[in-house]
């Protein structure tokens, strides 16, 4: 009997010791092999250089494809197939002021400038303008132009009376083009335009919406952005037209926030105290639509209907929210692209006609709420 | 005794089986507890390395950044800052040597020079609304097209002018969605992402994180799964740059989300792994250990059943063996008694008989009187008569002719009265008198038996053969025992010993 206990008792313990130890063991080499494979891991990220440049841009037979629009702005754009004349380029750009909008164009001109580049053609460029829009400190930036060695000097136009600068600056043999908002008047010895060439149709655009939603009646005001403005001038004129052909609406109230939201936002105070009944409000520029809102907002003025244009991001945000009914969007990074383009055929000479329309359009399309967030997380990446 | 032993192995037996089995339940059980517990602690230790290792790099390339900044600003000369087409050169030559994405100085006037480009940066860059003269880096964001966000690595400069302008800053601009690709993980698995976000939890990056998509703010998505006071606390933690961990389940898929602040950069740092990863690997470990426990038990139970089987079975075994041993011993013990029986026999038998007439013994007639003595003490109604007898002429006839014919005489005499009462026992009772105790038959014919008797004496007595004076007396009822009944056949036999010495000798 003694014979069977001591080997049970063995056989006991020799299991125990062989089951612990292996559990053990095994532990520890697993728990070790997944922090062994994070360090190595890790370490193999921290060790990684960052990854090639941006390959070659797509070839000429890509280019055609370039223009397939995608919704209301087009970040895939592609050079043509143009095959410039030079290595180098040197532009001069000045625009109406320092403001988000021109950022958004600036985006293009940098790309094309980048897939230029990539194509061993180098492009630089001043991209300048005033903190504050006036014909003074365009004219100011111009002369600045003047005496640069560029190949093109391209201006956004902040006043129609800047168009005689540009024939003079044409006079004395510089190519001068016009782009983004605003064309010069017409007659102006610019050689060509790019960007919207609809100012008057966006601004009628947006206003049609705005009757067609308050079943056209009710009392309306403008904000417009910079007086003097083609582009804002032009909106307004639209909406003008468009509200005269309904009888029950009426302007009641126009004012400029001169492209600032604070004054925007102001305007609107303005508008209310005078007209407790005004039914909508017309936003021609990108700060009209924020300053319009904020203020409806404070004063708790849900019932005005608001239209306005740009892709302002706090604006899309009011739009998804439903408090603008919609907004023109202009597509800024195909103007700033196409700039560069026709801007690269004049400097080589090349005159309007086969290559290059006089007028290269981008087209402005109307946001409404349900497609305010799909506009938002392409401009912005901003999902809800 | 070994029934005892038993009783005690079989109760050993179970509760050792109910010993084994609550260790293996609370093994098990403890196994489970300790697998979460090694869950959680493994997933923080994960977490904690693999975003203090991202956090590391992220801090380590603005540190490299800001001081290729420093030391191209230590090197620019005049004759760099004397043209436009100057700084230009010089800012490319400070991109080549240093592989950067985009240099640039910001005079006082928010313009911006690049390598290819001169621009206004005033409603671009953020960084430029601050007073930079009183910081120092500044690590900023800025937006591109399509939501993508590129990182600013600003350091403000003194001391330097360009075109009559003092040069404010001068910044390093990199691709973030670069960064945030080359610190991501391989997620082929889907279970570990790694986030950069803002303190409001807008993402940095395009990439997704996890379950969050790339353009969904993280604080807005976890505001919608987890309690009200785990969100106030994580938003609390962001906004104040704290690190932290928490449990977020997404579908009842659970993640644990681990946020460090990134040094000075005012972003934090996040990574979210699936439980779930963490789980498959210390669960293998832990099923292993359950698996082997079990085995380990079942195993220590068998042999514990066979112990005690071997235990019991043994025991019964001695036990049988015990039991015929003491059969064995009783069987002995009664063969000894039985012996010992028959030896008593023997020796009574020997004590009762006389050996030289083969009659009763004194012996035997001592208990045949203490037999009546106490039937009559008992009240019983015994009937009785005692003959005694006595043989004349022996001594003579051993003088005579020796003790062998004396023997012989005394045989004859013997077997006369066994003749005469051969219902009766005859004892030797002297040297050369005889007893015979008359029941039942004998009793009845007494008389009869004694005429005969004394018939027989008086022809031996004529034919010179033995010779035996009788005298027989019966139980009288007031005799209280034999020996009064002895007494009166004593005095009868001699008077007739008299009677025979009278007419014959």
């Amino acid at each position: 009997m003694r014979r069977y206990v001591k080997l049970v008792s063995l056989l006991i313990a020799a299991v125990f010791l062989s089951v612990n130890g292996y559990a053990r063991d095994t532990r520890t080499v697993k728990a070790a092999s997944v922090l062994q494979g994070d360090a190595d891991e890790a370490a193999s990220a921290a060790d990684e250089t960052a990854p090639a440049a941006d390959g070659a841009v797509s070839d000429a037979d890509g280019a055609d494809a370039s223009k397939a629009q995608s919704f209301a702005v087009n970040f895939e754009r592609v050079l043509d197939s143009y095959q410039p004349k030079k290595n180098h380029y040197n532009f001069f750009f000045t625009y109406k002021n320092v403001h988000a909008w021109w950022d958004a164009v600036a985006l293009g001109i940098e790309e094309a400038q980048r897939q230029y580049l990539a194509r061993g053609i180098t492009v630089t460029y001043e991209y300048l303008a005033p903190k504050a829009a006036s014909v003074f400190a365009q004219e100011r930036f111009l002369r600045q132009g003047e005496n640069g060695d560029y190949d093109v000097i391209g201006v956004d136009v902040a006043d129609e009376s800047i168009s005689m600068i540009l024939d003079e600056l044409s006079d004395e043999g510089h190519k001068v083009m016009t782009f983004s908002s605003s064309d010069a008047a017409e007659g102006c010895k610019r050689i060509a335009y790019v960007g919207n060439t609809h100012n008057y149709e966006d601004g009628a655009r947006i206003t049609e919406a705005l009757c067609e939603k308050l079943g056209y009646q009710g009392k309306i005001a403008v904000l417009i952005g910079t007086q003097g403005a083609p582009c804002h001038e032009e909106r307004a004129q639209g909406a003008r037209a468009v509200i005269a052909k309904y009888e029950d609406m009426k302007i009641v109230d126009v004012g400029y926030d001169q492209d600032s939201v604070d004054r925007a936002y102001k305007m609107t105070e303005k508008f209310l105290k005078r007209f407790d009944d005004l039914a909508g409000i017309v936003c021609c520029n990108m700060s009209n639509p924020v300053g319009a809102v904020r203020a409806l907002t404070d004063m708790n003025r849900n019932d005005v209907v608001v239209v306005g244009m740009d892709h302002d991001q706090e604006a899309l945000q009011y739009v998804r929210d439903g408090k603008i009914y919609c907004l023109g969007v202009q597509d800024c990074f195909s103007i700033g692209f196409d700039t560069i383009q026709v801007a690269v055929r004049i400097a080589d000479g090349v005159q309007p006609g086969d290559l290059y329309p006089e007028k290269t359009e981008e087209d402005t399309t109307l946001i409404y709420q349900d497609e305010a967030g799909k506009m938002l997380e392409i401009l912005y990446g901003e999902v809800r | 005794m070994k029934r005892s032993i038993q009783l005690t192995a079989v109760i050993g037996a179970l509760l050792l089986a109910i010993l084994l089995a609550g260790l293996a339940l609370w093994v098990t059980g403890g196994a489970a507890v300790s697998t979460e517990q090694a869950v959680d602690r493994l997933s923080d230790f994960y977490l904690q390395e693999l975003a203090g290792r991202r956090s590391q790099v992220v801090s380590s390339m603005i540190d490299t950044n800001i001081e290729q900044m420093q030391r191209a600003m230590n090197a620019v000369t005049e004759d760099d800052l004397a043209s436009e087409a100057s700084l230009r050169s010089f800012i490319g030559k400070i991109e080549t040597l240093y592989d950067l994405d985009l240099f640039a100085v910001v005079d006082e006037a928010d313009v911006v020079y690049c390598r290819y480009a001169t621009y206004m940066g005033g409603s671009r860059y953020d960084f430029l609304s601050m007073d930079l003269s009183r910081s120092g880096p500044v690590i900023s964001t800025v937006h591109q097209y399509g939501g993508t966000k590129k990182i600013c690595i600003v350091i403000p400069l003194s001391g330097l002018t360009f075109m009559d302008r003092e040069l404010k800053a001068c910044f390093v601009q990199t691709d973030i969605e670069e960064l945030a690709e080359m610190l991501a993980f391989d997620n082929d698995q889907n279970e570990t992402w790694f986030g950069m976000y803002y303190r409001n939890g807008e993402n940095l990056t395009h990439l997704d994180f996890g379950p969050v998509g790339k353009g969904q703010n993280l604080l807005e998505i976890a505001k919608e799964v987890i309690p009200e006071d785990e969100w106030t606390v994580l938003n609390e933690n962001f906004r104040n740059g704290m690190q932290g961990f928490i449990e977020i389940s997404f579908d009842a898929d659970k993640h644990i989300m681990y946020y460090t602040p990134i040094r000075d950069t005012g972003w934090m740092m996040t990574v979210l792994i699936s439980e779930r990863l963490i789980q498959d690997q210390v669960r293998g470990i832990s099923d292993e250990l359950i698996r082997r426990t079990t085995i380990q038990f079942i195993i220590s139970g068998l042999a514990l059943t066979l112990y005690f089987l071997a235990l019991l079975l043994e025991s019964r075994r001695e036990s049988r063996i015990l039991l015929e041993k003491e059969k064995e011993h009783s069987k002995a013990s009664r063969e000894r008694a039985r012996r010992s029986e028959s030896e008593l026999g023997v020796m009574k038998g020997i004590a009762n008989k006389d050996p030289l007439t083969g009659v009763q013994s004194k012996y035997a007639y001592t208990e045949k009187v203490k037999e009546l003595d106490q039937m009559i003490l008992s009240g019983d109604d015994v009937s009785f008569a005692v003959v005694i007898g006595d043989l004349n002429g022996l001594k003579r006839i051993n003088d005579t002719f020796g003790h062998a014919a004396g023997d012989e005489y005394l045989k004859e005499a013997a077997a006369v009265l066994c003749e005469i009462y051969e219902h009766s026992p005859v004892y030797r009772v002297g040297g050369d008198e005889f007893a015979a105790v008359l029941q039942g038959v004998d009793y009845r014919n007494r008389s009869v038996l004694l005429e005969r008797l004394n018939t027989q004496i008086e022809e031996n007595a004529r034919n010179g053969r033995a010779v035996i004076a009788t005298g027989m007396a019966e139980r009288l009822p007031e005799d209280q025992n034999v020996l009064a009944v002895f007494d009166r056949a004593d005095r009868l036999m001699y008077e007739r010993k008299q009677e025979l010495k009278a007419s014959h000798v």
